[in-house]
């Protein structure tokens, strides 16, 4: 099992902090230091897998741009600066146009996400604020909240798949989950204390379902949580914690559509996780020793996990039984499948698997590349195993 | 002759008890002075604060009366509701245990009301405000510093 690099994209001329894959799957966006987004797209000439730059867009932001979200008909894209606004772009025919400014954040911006009902978008930023905007006639954008809650800078904000939940996270080492009653949004849950992390969370991610959650931390390690609600209200849990497999912050995390967790860190690796069932198997095939400590479901965090809901011992035995069955509701133990060490010669800012294209990641680094991977699982290639 | 030496054994207790009773009426007199000061530099800057969203609140009313159609319906609902909160603000009753989220819903809602209205830098308080470098004042970026 291996991750083999396609392609290296160059042209930025500062640190890339993220990209982000167009609905579709035909485009990638990447934004950074040097206050520019580009846009690639699949060079249709090309006889093998060739991306290429199709636009610059730049002269807009003032500093550097944090963050950059697709609306989910692929025909805008937000930017988020540190220049605290939001710019909305729409593209026709090859050519982008920014088309409205988002302002009213007191200070950086971190990162801007468009909500699944495309009408929404949410934004986090160093003034430990949430706004959530809403499209209206003519390109305008009417705030439609502003939450505070978190004590420290928040780092990002992402939407559940089915968007009706709000997840934000931040450098005060707790996430929250946000929805919407009676046209305000409030915090439903805070996943903190001692199952949370312990120190700054970067990013969440949903697996395809949307029924479970990871997380990555300062605190090197990534947890798996449960979306789940009881009696109406959201209750999720933390379902395990993998720790051991990274010594350095853990910036990005990424799930695919095909069950592989990907993560991006300070180490300059980027490692993949998958499904301890599957992951045995293709271990088994490609000969491969189990040498790294399985990530077990975290005992100790259940229990007390299902013990803060000592009111409904129903509901523990259930939740118990879900978290260890790995089937019906429950995750299985993930293990690490892979590292690639080096990645980038620096910091690896983000990774995205690719939407329709499961076995396609990219990433971005303070190197100023952007790279492209192809995650090719065992018995694909003998020669090209591990790191 | 007994009471001679009673007295001299409960030296060390009497002054012990003695020493207490003054750090106690010692320690009263500074927390409450203490206790004091803080509940006044608190309750101002709260009052402060609501003082303020409730007058914008008012200035905004009476520009509308002027020109109906001046704001949005979006932002005429927010200034509802940002008066609806001022005017059920716990005022009187510092140890509310709402009191922090509250504050947060009020400044929330103001700002979102006042960036609905196009006001960014013009709509924080005097003290916060201070230009994106910091400049003079208190905090940097002009991020609010009232904390309970």
């Amino acid at each position: 099992m291996s991750l083999e690099e396609v392609q290296s994209l160059e042209g930025h001329t500062d640190r890339v902090w993220q990209v982000s894959w167009s609905p579709s799957g035909d485009m990638l966006a990447s934004c950074g230091g040097d206050r520019t987004v580009r846009i690639w797209a699949r060079d249709g000439a090309a006889l093998v897998e060739r991306w290429r730059c199709v636009a610059v867009l730049e002269d807009t932001h003032s500093r550097t741009i944090r963050s950059c979200s697709w609306s989910p008909d692929g025909r805008q894209l937000a930017t988020a600066s540190f220049d605290r606004t939001i710019a909305i772009w729409r593209h026709a025919g090859g050519v982008w146009e920014n088309v409205a400014m988002l302002e009213g954040h007191e200070s950086e911006v971190k990162e801007v996400a468009w909500a699944p009902n495309g009408s929404l978008i949410a934004t986090c930023s160093r003034d430990k604020t949430v706004w959530l905007w809403e499209a209206a006639p003519g390109n305008e954008y009417e705030v439609v909240d502003v939450k505070h809650g978190h004590s420290q800078d928040v780092k990002t904000v992402h939407w559940h798949p089915r968007g009706e939940v709000l997840v934000s996270a931040s450098y005060d080492d707790t996430i929250k989950l946000w929805v919407e009653e009676d046209d305000e949004w409030i915090c439903a849950q805070t996943l903190a204390g001692p199952t949370g992390h312990m120190s700054t969370v970067w990013e969440v991610a949903f697996d395809a379902a949307g029924q479970h959650m990871v997380s990555c931390s300062d605190d090197c390690t990534l947890k798996l949580w449960a979306c789940r609600k009881e009696a109406g209200e959201l209750r999720w849990r933390l379902l395990s914690t993998l720790g051991g497999y990274h010594d350095r912050t853990i910036f990005s995390v990424d799930w695919s559509k095909a069950g592989l967790i990907a993560s991006g860190a300070a180490d300059n690796a980027i490692r993949i996780f998958g499904e301890e069932g599957a992951a045995a198997a293709a271990a088994a095939a490609a000969g491969e020793a189990g040498g790294a400590p399985a990530a077990a479901a975290d005992e100790e965090a259940l229990a007390a996990a299902a013990d803060a809901t000592a009111a409904e011992p129903g509901l523990r035995d259930i939740f118990m039984q879900q978290a260890h069955s790995g089937c019906s509701g429950g995750v299985g133990s993930f293990r690490l499948l892979c590292k690639r060490e080096q990645a980038h010669p620096l910091d690896v800012n983000c990774v995205r698997w690719h939407p329709t294209d499961h076995t396609l990641l990219a990433s971005a680094g303070d190197d100023a590349c952007i790279k492209l991977w192809r995650w090719r699982p065992a018995g694909a290639d003998a020669a090209a195993a591990g790191a | 002759m007994g009471d001679l030496f009673d007295s001299a054994l409960n030296l060390e207790e009497q002054f012990q008890q003695e020493g207490y009773e003054e750090g106690l009426t010692d320690g009263r007199r500074g927390g409450r002075a203490e206790g004091r000061a803080l509940g006044l530099q608190k309750g101002f800057e709260i009052g402060h604060e609501v003082g303020f969203y409730a007058g914008c609140c008012q200035l905004w009313r009476q520009l509308q009366a002027q020109e109906p159609a001046l704001f949005s319906q979006r932002v005429d609902k927010g200034i509802a509701a940002l008066e609806e909160m001022v005017r059920s603000f716990p005022l009187r009753d510092p140890k509310d245990e709402r009191l922090q989220d509250l504050m947060d819903g009020l400044r929330g809602k103001f700002k979102a009301v006042a960036a609905g209205l196009g006001l960014q830098e013009a709509a924080l308080l005097p003290e916060q405000q201070g230009g994106p470098g910091g400049g003079s004042g208190s905090g940097g970026g002009g991020a609010s510093a009232l904390q309970f």
